[in-house]
Formats: structure tokens, sequence, C-alpha cells
């Protein structure tokens, strides 16, 4: 994490070569980062490559704060942001809904031995996107509650009280599938 | 004991390292409630979940990356360069250094407008020697018409890269085509990567007439969510001749909420055009 830190100094420096460490400790994680955010693979290449370019355009105002994955899913988050903000009325680009159905053959194809992982990623996708948000960087990014609260600029009581309501939420859209509740 | 102080619990364990162990009186509290049980079981199935797997993007994405990279290694001491001369003359900006890296077009649609304007020549050169100029014409025409087609297909494609060759294969087109113009004005306003509108923006500056373009260039340099739009925009309109749009930059320098340095290249401008 430290590493990351200096690294990300020396790329403020001048070193640019120092980027390809932390894009290559980086990349998978961001790109299913963007993919579970309900992204096509393709604009999901696109996102991690616009978000290490604003990395590299934004390396002067690194401050070293926080650590450097906060600040990385901080810019990639802003860069999603802007995309479907600026992309509401331009080209299509495959929605939420349509890749859990599109990924659904793979999904059973792959998760034959557990039906509950199908069943938690749709619960998953039909999450409101600020509450799927905080489960991604929780549960698959493995940010701690401090650097997600860092990145969000909120306190770590606002950050459970929204994660409890995130897993909730996410909890009522599992039961409602397999019909529990 | 309350609901959250468990559910805060149970996820500081499986996120954060926290002691797993369960008190007496939150086992108790549990017991007492059995939502609060079911809850439980589901947040540690949620997280205990082995199915998760990392998808590997492709190798394009490691190759755009590199890409970019060994561009901006190369431009960065230019751009100190161009700083400096920046302090010296006021006149230069290094923002249009970085770009230089980010619009250049692909090598592979480079050699295919080079394929087709070499194919022109040749099939020119095989026409008659009298008479051929309205096949000549007619034949331009149609590769021109060629060009345009292929322009719009790339620039609809999902691939950055892709929409990249897009804008390259537009240098062969006639920009006066309404569709064309209509496509590059999306791009420029709402594309996803920055390479792309930037790549667009340095199509347009090649422009003699920028009336078609002259209010979205004027927003874009409005628009402080992306400073190396910004300066491409502003760049192209601080080189316009047209009086109007050097009285609208005015306007716009006024306005203290635009970015300080587009500001200050607005009156570094002008104040060497009145000089």
């Amino acid at each position: 994490m430290n590493d990351e830190i200096e690294l990300m100094f020396r790329v403020k420096e001048g070193q640019l070569d120092k980027l390809a460490l932390l894009y290559e400790g980086n990349k998978v994680a961001l790109y299913n980062f963007f993919l579970r955010s309900g992204n096509s693979p393709a604009l999901s290449e696109d996102l991690v490559q616009e978000t290490f370019m604003k990395v590299l355009a934004y390396r002067s105002g690194f401050q070293g704060t926080s650590t450097f994955k906060s600040w990385l899913y901080g810019i990639a988050r802003n860069t999603q942001a802007d995309h479907y903000r600026k992309a509401s009325n331009s080209k299509p680009h495959t929605d939420i809904e349509e890749q859990t159905l599109e990924g659904g053959a793979t999904l059973t194809e792959q998760m034959e031995s557990s039906q509950k992982h199908d069943l938690f990623q749709k619960s998953l996708d039909k999450l409101a996107p600020e509450h799927r948000e905080i489960i991604l960087l929780s549960r698959f990014q493995q940010l701690n509650y401090q650097e997600i609260a860092d990145m969000l600029d909120c306190n770590l009581n606002t950050l459970k009280a929204r994660m409890r309501k995130a897993i909730s939420c996410l909890h009522s859209g599992y039961r409602s599938l397999t019909r529990e509740g | 004991m309350t609901f959250e102080q468990v559910i805060d619990w149970k996820l500081a364990t499986l996120t954060e390292g926290a002691d797993s162990h369960m008190t007496a009186e939150m086992a108790e509290y549990v017991n007492q409630h059995p939502e609060l049980q079911q809850e439980l079981e589901f947040i540690e199935a949620f997280y205990a979940d082995s199915a998760v797997s990392n998808k590997t993007p492709s190798a394009s994405m490691d190759a755009g990356f590199y890409q970019m990279l060994s561009k901006a290694q190369a431009a960065v001491p230019s751009q100190m360069q161009q700083l400096n001369d920046a302090e010296q003359t006021n006149n230069t900006s290094w923002v249009e250094a970085l770009q230089s890296w980010l619009w250049s077009p692909r090598p592979v649609a480079q050699f295919a407008a080079l394929a087709l304007v070499f194919a022109v020549g040749f099939n020119a050169n095989q026409g008659p020697q009298n008479g051929g100029a309205p096949e000549l014409a007619s034949l331009q025409q149609q590769v021109s018409s060629l060009n345009t087609m292929l322009a719009l297909n790339l620039m609809d494609k999902s691939s950055a890269s892709e929409r990249l060759s897009g804008v390259a294969y537009s240098r062969e087109s006639d920009l006066s085509d309404p569709l064309l113009q209509q496509k590059l004005t999306d791009l420029i306003q709402n594309d996803s990567s920055t390479s792309v509108r930037l790549a667009v923006l340095n199509r347009l500056s090649q422009l003699s007439d920028l009336s078609p373009y002259t209010e979205i260039l004027l927003a874009l340099t409005a628009d402080n969510n992306n400073a190396l739009i910004q300066f491409a925009a502003v760049r192209i309109l601080l080189n316009s001749a047209d009086k109007d749009i050097q009285q609208k930059l005015q306007t716009l320098a006024a306005d203290e909420r635009l970015n300080p340095d587009i500001r200050q290249l607005i009156s570094n401008r002008n104040a060497q055009t009145f000089a």
C-alpha cells in the first residue's frame, strides 16, 4: 500500500515509467470493477484506459493523504460518472440489465456448482448504483472502510450506515429472487 | 445491543479482519431475533462466495496503455521545454505538447488513408489523357463518399481505438457532409474517451470556417470538467481571425468561474494581439 504511494510520488516527480507498475498491479481489479458496475467489456477497457490517463494528467494533485487505491478508485468512479452523464444521449452501451441477460448462460455454465453465486450476482445487478458501488468496493475491490470513506468524502459512521442499507437491499433482492420473503 | 451494532460487527469481521468471536451478550441478542440471524447468514454466505473470479481484460487494453505511456514519456521533456518557453514568451501552452501524443491517429488508419490516396492517384493515371477530368472528379467523389461511410461506421464503434480510426478517416472526407458533421458534433460533446474528443478537436482545427462549430467550441471552453478539452477548444478559437469569436472569448475570460489557466491563456493571447 505504502509502496503504491511511493510509486505514485515518483510518477508525480516525472518518473512516468513507474506508472506501469501501478497499472499492472491494479488493471485487472479495476477492469472487473467496471464490469461488475454493469459496463460492457469494451467499455470497461476504455474506462480503465481513461482512468489511467487521468492518473497521469492529475498526478500533480496526488497528495498521498489516503492510499493510492482510494485515489485511483475515486478517479475511476468519476470517470464512469462522466461517461454516463455525457453519453446519455449518445450511442447506447450495454446496460446492466442487458449484461445480466447476456451473461446468464455464461454464469450458468461457470457456476453449475453454485446457484447461489448466480443469485448473488443478479441481486447485485438489481441494486441501486450507489448501493452496488459500496458493496463492490468493499467486497470485490477489498478497499477498507477508511479508504472508501475517504473516497466518498464521508465519515466512518455514515459509511457503515450506507453499507448496512446496501446489504439490506441486497438481501431483499436475493429474497425476492428465491421467493424467501 | 442493537441490530445495527451486530451487522456492523459481522461486516467488520469480514472486511476489516475484526475479532470474529461473538460475545455472549451478542449471541443472546441474535438468538432473540431470528431475522437478524437470517441477515447474518446471508452476509456470511455472500462474502464466502468462492465462485467469484476476476475476468481478464484483452491484450489491446495493455497495448493502448503502453502506447499512451510511451508517448507521454516522449512528451514530458518537450512539455518542460514548452513550459519554459511559455514563461519567456507567454504564447504557448504545455497542454499543446500533451495533446500531440493524445490525438495522433493509429498507424493502421494512417496506412489505410495512404492506401486510399494511392488508389485515387493510381486510378486517375490509368484514365484517358484527354477528357479524363470528369471521370477523375467522379472517382474522387466516390472515394470521398467511401471514406465518409467508413469514418461514420468506425465512429459508431464501442472501442475508443476504432472511433479514433474513424476520426482519422474523416480527414479524407468532406466535412460539409451533414451526417459527418452531426457525428463529429456528437463525439466532441459526448464521447467517453478524451483521446477521441481531442482527435475530433484536432480535425476541426484544420477547418478554415469554424462557424458550424463555434458555439460548441465556446461551450467546451467554458466547461471546467476536462482541462485538456478546454485547452484544445480554446486553442482553436484563439487561432480564429473572426472578431465575433474573439469578443465572445473576452466575455468568457471575464467570468471568474472559468478555469484560471484558460483565462490566463486568453488574456496572454489578447495582450499579444494588441501589443
